[in-house]
């Protein structure tokens, strides 16, 4: 194991906060890897149906959210999430395997603000997305 | 007359017998069609199961495929500097291997959408030249380790072009690829651009590489196709880049079409409406 996945990283006052949905254990202990090297501040989260209590006690600048999750999909994530007003300026990076063509336009349509696809992304990319989003 | 009225009889009982005859053959038709249908209904149903097959198994191995790349790459990055150069070869043929499954899966996930009909162009004002650089600096290592001399003749008169860039992109990305591929060491590439008065935007990749045969000009655009000079240069492939090259380009309302190259080699030209 790189690091414990399903962990949290200490908490900093200076770092950005990404909340991770995915319930694939490799991809989030390789994701949690490399955004901690990068230095933000990062919580996974495995079970959809935990996604929005998590956001809520975390309170990330930026969601990376599967669509294909357990209990809750991501996109009834994205709409709860555009629904309450503390997610107002949270940003959100569905980040999945799902064909672009036949989702993007519906997720964004509920709100998120990129849609990468796992498939044709590498890390670093990911990293400069979350950077830019993240301001 | 009475023999005439006999003749009558006969010859209607004859027309009888023959429309009951036709009335036979036609329920029998009736039926071998109705048999026809439920055979080729079967059939249909059996190859969406198949498609639909595929494109689960390919989905399922999206994401191993994908975990397993970035670790790859992550290694590669982390230990390049420790490794000595058995091991360094051993970790690149590794992630060559893992690549080999990736644009496998790939290729089957794209020919599934094309075959259901789910492909969509997303056109956008782009630069061709633009993309064509990005593609050529992306096979840089590749270019330079089979010493291989790219020339770029791109038009005067270029302009923004409405198209979906990561279609082409792809179409021209499986065109160069085979042009490095199929060229041996220390052999040409020559990619050039024109704009004709017509509206058409012409993309012309010439290599001097192994070409195709006589006569199976439009084969090699046909899927699973893989000729035997190729297979003898690359045995690893499946035959689907032209086919998914081709299909892109389509959806354009182009054409993508073969010419031999003199003295030797292969023109593939790609041309849009522009």
């Amino acid at each position: 194991m790189l690091n414990d996945p399903l962990r949290s990283h200490p908490v900093s006052p200076n770092k950005t906060k990404v909340l991770i949905v995915e319930d694939d254990t490799m991809i989030i202990d390789m994701v949690t890897h490399k955004l901690t090297d990068a230095g933000f501040e990062t919580k996974p989260v495995i079970d959809g149906g935990q996604a929005i209590a998590e956001a809520t006690l975390f309170d990330p600048t930026v969601i990376i959210l599967d669509l294909m999750l357990p209990n809750k999909s991501g996109e009834e994530i994205l709409k709860e999430l555009s629904e309450q007003t503390i997610f107002s300026n949270t940003k959100v990076i569905v980040f999945t395997n799902k064909n672009r063509e036949e989702n993007e336009a519906h997720v964004l349509e509920l709100g998120a603000h990129e849609y990468l696809v796992k498939a044709s992304t590498d890390l670093d990319t990911l990293v400069s997305h979350i950077k830019q989003l993240a301001g | 007359m009475e023999e005439k009225e006999v003749q009558m009889q006969a010859e209607i009982d004859q027309l009888k017998k023959t429309i009951s005859g036709m009335e036979l053959t036609s329920k029998m038709l009736v039926r071998r069609d109705i048999d026809l249908r439920r055979a080729y209904d079967n059939l249909k149903s059996l190859d969406r199961e198949k498609t639909e097959f595929v494109s689960i198994a390919a989905h399922q191995l999206r994401t191993p495929v994908t975990t397993a790349r970035w670790a790859m790459k992550s290694l590669e990055t982390s230990l390049s500097a420790t490794l000595d150069t058995d091991q360094s070869e051993l970790l690149e043929r590794a992630a060559n291997s893992v690549d080999r499954i990736f644009n496998l899966t790939e290729d089957l996930l794209e020919l599934n959408r094309i075959d259901f009909g789910d492909t969509s162009i997303h056109p956008v004002s782009s630069s061709v030249e633009k993309l064509l650089e990005s593609t050529i600096e992306d096979h840089r290592p590749q270019i330079e380790k089979r010493l291989l001399t790219v020339e770029k003749v791109y038009a005067a008169n270029s302009k923004a072009v409405c198209f979906d860039p990561a279609k082409i992109r792809d179409a021209v990305d499986n065109i160069f690829d085979n042009a490095i591929k199929y060229t041996p060491v220390g052999g040409e590439i020559k990619v050039t651009t024109t704009y004709n008065p017509d509206n058409q935007l012409q993309i012309k990749i010439y290599d001097t590489g192994i070409g195709v045969g006589k006569g199976l000009e439009e084969k090699i655009f046909q899927k699973f196709t893989r000729l035997g000079n190729a297979e003898a240069v690359d045995p690893n492939g499946i035959g689907l880049g032209l086919y998914v090259a081709r299909s892109f380009v389509e959806k354009h309302k182009g054409t993508l079409v073969y010419t031999h190259n003199q003295p030797h080699g292969s023109i593939f030209t790609l041309t849009i409406p522009c």
